[in-house]
C-alpha cells in the first residue's frame, strides 16, 4: 500500500456539531458562529491558509476548515492507528480549547461542541467521521472483498444510540446504518455507500486513496484504535489481492445485514451469506481476523499488524463470552448499560417497553403528527377514541396492541419524555466543550482500555506524525507562518509566489523548493475539492 | 418504582422478547464496578442537562452533516 509495501498511510475527518448562543440564549445564526470560531483558531494556532475559505493547514499535520455550518477536522496522515489517535485527540483538544475561549468572549452566553453522530432535533441530521487509506490499485477492483468487513465492523465500532430517523427508541449499535443507502457507489447528493467508490489520491499519480464514509465518531480509544487498524489491514490484503476465500456475493444483502447487525446488541443475528452459511457478525469478523493473523507477516502488512490482532482477537473473545466487559471500553455496550440505567431510574417504563411504544409512537405520528417536533399525548389519543372513522379503527387497533403487552395510552407521555432523555444523554456524551459524560468519566478512571499514554496528546499538538508528508508540511507551516512573504497549502505541496513545495508523494521525508519558473505546479487528480 | 409496575414490566420484557431493564445481554454482572461508573455518568448529566431534554434536542440543532 503506498509507495512501498507494509507502508501505510491513513487519516480521518471529523464533522464536528457546533451551537453559540448569546448571553440572552438566542442562537447565532451557524455561518457567524462558526467565522468567529475560525477567526479565533486562526488567532491561537500557527497554520498556513489553505487556498480559498477559511481552512488552516496547522503545524501539527492537521486541517482544521469550515463545512455546511460546522467546524471539520482532518488529522495528519498517520502510519499507524496510536498515531492517528494522537493526531486525532490532540485535535479534538485544541478545537476544546478555542470554544473555552469564544465562551469567555463578551455577549457570548455559551458554546457547546459535540463530537456527535446524529442530530435528534427532527432533522434527521447525521455527521460523519470518513476514514481515508492509501491504496496502490484502484479501490472498485477490491471493495468486495471489504464490504463483509465494514458491515461487521460495527460489533466494536459501533458508537451506540437511536435511530434518529424515528420518533422512536430503537438502540443501535451504529446510528449512521440508517442513513447508508448504498452498498459499493459513488457518493453524491442523498447517497452514501457502506463502501464508497470515490477515488480523489491527494498525491502523485501512482496512488489511490480509499475513502470510507460509513463510520461514525467514537469516544473510546479502543474503537478507534480498532476502527483504523483492522480496516488498514483488511485494506493492505486486499489490496495485495490477498484470497479472501469468498465470492463476490459473500454477504447477499449487505445494507440490510449491517441494518440488522446494527440492531443486535447480543451480536447473535445471522445472515445468509452467498455459500448459503449463517453467519453472525462474530463470524464474520473471526474469517477477517484469521486472515490478517494468517498474513501477520507478509511484506505488504505493517509492523503493528499483529499488535492490533491481538486486540481485535481479545475484543472478539469479551463480545462472545462476556459483553460485560466492554462496558467503559467500547463506545455502544457503555452507552447501551447508561440508558438502561437512565430509563430504570428516571421512569415508570421499562427498557423493554420501549421497543412496543417505539412502533406505536412511528404509527401514531405518521397519522397525526404534522409538524416535526408536534407531539400527540394521551388526552389527545383518549379524546380520539371516543370518535368514529378511520382515526378511531387505527386507534383501537394500536389500542389492541398495547393490551397486549400490557401498556397503556396512559404512558405515551412518560414514553416520549424517556425517549427525549435518552437522545439527551447520547449527545452529552460525547459532548467536547463543556466537558460531557464521557470525558467526566475519563477524568474519573472509569474508562478502560484507553490506548494512548501520558504525553501523546500533547506530542501530536506540537508536531506531526514521524512518517509522511505531514511532517514536512507541518515543520514548513511552522518556519512560513511569519513570514512577510505569502504562502498557502494544499494537501500535495506547499505554494510560495515564486516557490514551490512538491508534497506529491505521501511517503516524502524531505522536499525541496523549487522556483516556480523552472517547474510550474504539478497539477493533482482530486485537489480542488480538498 | 411500584411493586406492581416492576413486575408488569418485567413481564413485559419476556413478552416483547426485549431485555429487561438491567439484563442487557450479557451485561448482568460486577454491579460495583458499574455503580461507580452510572454514578459518575448521571451526576455528569445532571450538571449539563437543566430543563427539559425537547428543549434541549430543539435548541441543539445544528446545520450539515455528510
Amino acid at each position: 500500500m503506498g509507495s512501498s509495501l507494509g507502508k501505510l498511510l491513513f487519516g480521518l475527518e471529523i464533522e464536528f456539531g457546533f451551537t453559540v448562543s448569546d448571553d440572552e440564549g438566542r442562537r447565532f445564526s451557524p455561518q457567524l458562529a462558526l467565522g468567529s470560531y475560525l477567526k479565533l483558531c486562526a488567532e491561537m494556532f500557527v497554520h498556513l491558509p489553505g487556498n480559498g475559505g477559511q481552512r488552516l493547514y496547522l503545524a501539527n499535520g492537521s486541517l482544521l476548515y469550515p463545512d455546511l455550518g460546522h467546524p471539520e477536522l482532518a488529522t495528519a496522515e498517520s502510519s499507524s492507528p496510536v498515531s492517528l489517535l494522537q493526531s486525532l485527540r490532540a485535535g479534538e483538544s485544541m478545537l476544546a480549547e478555542v470554544a473555552a475561549e469564544l465562551d469567555f468572549k463578551n455577549g457570548i452566553g455559551s458554546v457547546d461542541l459535540y463530537r456527535t453522530n446524529v442530530d435528534y432535533s427532527a432533522i434527521g441530521t447525521t455527521w460523519g467521521s470518513h476514514e481515508s487509506y492509501l491504496s496502490r490499485h484502484d479501490p472498485e477492483s477490491f471493495a468486495p472483498k471489504v464490504v463483509g468487513h465494514l458491515v461487521s465492523r460495527i460489533i466494536f465500532t459501533g458508537s451506540g444510540g437511536f435511530n434518529n430517523r424515528s420518533r422512536g427508541a430503537t438502540f443501535m449499535l451504529s446510528p449512521r446504518v440508517s442513513h447508508l443507502n448504498d452498498t459499493i457507489g459513488r457518493d453524491g447528493a442523498g447517497t452514501r455507500a457502506i463502501f464508497s467508490l470515490r477515488d480523489e489520491p491527494l498525491s502523485s499519480e501512482c496512488h489511490h486513496r480509499v475513502h470510507l464514509i460509513c463510520g461514525e465518531p467514537n469516544c473510546s480509544e479502543l474503537s478507534t484504535y480498532l476502527r483504523i487498524g483492522t480496516t488498514a489491514l483488511v485494506l493492505a490484503m486486499a489490496d495485495a489481492s490477498v484470497d479472501f476465500g469468498m465470492s463476490e456475493n459473500w454477504l447477499t444483502s449487505p445494507l440490510a445485514t449491517m441494518r440488522q447487525f446494527s440492531r443486535d446488541p447480543e451480536c447473535k443475528k445471522r445472515t445468509i451469506c452467498g455459500d448459503k452459511t449463517r453467519r453472525t457478525a462474530l463470524d464474520i469478523q473471526r474469517h477477517y481476523l484469521e486472515l490478517a493473523e494468517m498474513h501477520c507477516n507478509a511484506p505488504f502488512m505493517p509492523t503493528w499488524a499483529e499488535e492490533v490482532c491481538i486486540k481485535w482477537r481479545e475484543v472478539l473473545v469479551k463480545l462472545e463470552d462476556n459483553p460485560v466487559d466492554l462496558i467503559g471500553s467500547l463506545d455502544w455496550p457503555t452507552k447501551l448499560a447508561l440508558f438502561k440505567q437512565h430509563v430504570k431510574t428516571r421512569s415508570t417504563l421499562s427498557w423493554g417497553s420501549l421497543v412496543v411504544w417505539t412502533k406505536i409512537v412511528a404509527r401514531v405520528s405518521k397519522a397525526f403528527a404534522t409538524e416535526p417536533w408536534s407531539r400527540v399525548n394521551s388526552m389527545q389519543i383518549k379524546s380520539l377514541l371516543r370518535n368514529k372513522g378511520e382515526t378511531a379503527r387505527l386507534l383501537k387497533g394500536l389500542t389492541r396492541t398495547l393490551d397486549k403487552h400490557d401498556l397503556d395510552w396512559t404512558e405515551l407521555d412518560a414514553f416520549q419524555d424517556i425517549r427525549d432523555d435518552l437522545c439527551e444523554l447520547d449527545i452529552r456524551y460525547s459532548q467536547l466543550y463543556p466537558r460531557g459524560i464521557f470525558i467526566e468519566l475519563e477524568k474519573a478512571g472509569q474508562i478502560r482500555d484507553g490506548i494512548l499514554v501520558a504525553g501523546q496528546i500533547e506530542e501530536a499538538i506540537d508536531r506531526a506524525p514521524v512518517e509522511g508528508r505531514a511532517r514536512v508540511r507541518g515543520d514548513w507551516v511552522r518556519l512560513l507562518a511569519k513570514s512577510p512573504d505569502k504562502f498557502s497549502c494544499d494537501w500535495t505541496g506547499i505554494l510560495g509566489e515564486k516557490v514551490y513545495l512538491d508534497l506529491g508523494d505521501p511517503f516524502v521525508t524531505q522536499a525541496t523548493w523549487q522556483t516556480r519558473t523552472e517547474r510550474e505546479r504539478p497539477q493533482r487528480r482530486g485537489v480542488s475539492s480538498r | 418504582m411500584s411493586k406492581d409496575i416492576k413486575q408488569r414490566t418485567e413481564t413485559d420484557d419476556i413478552k416483547t422478547g426485549a431485555p429487561a431493564d438491567d439484563a442487557a445481554p450479557g451485561l448482568t454482572d460486577t454491579r460495583t464496578e458499574m455503580d461507580r461508573l452510572f454514578a459518575v455518568a448521571a451526576k455528569s448529566f445532571e450538571t449539563m442537562s437543566a430543563g427539559s431534554s425537547q428543549e434541549f434536542l430543539k435548541s441543539s440543532r445544528q446545520t450539515g452533516g455528510q
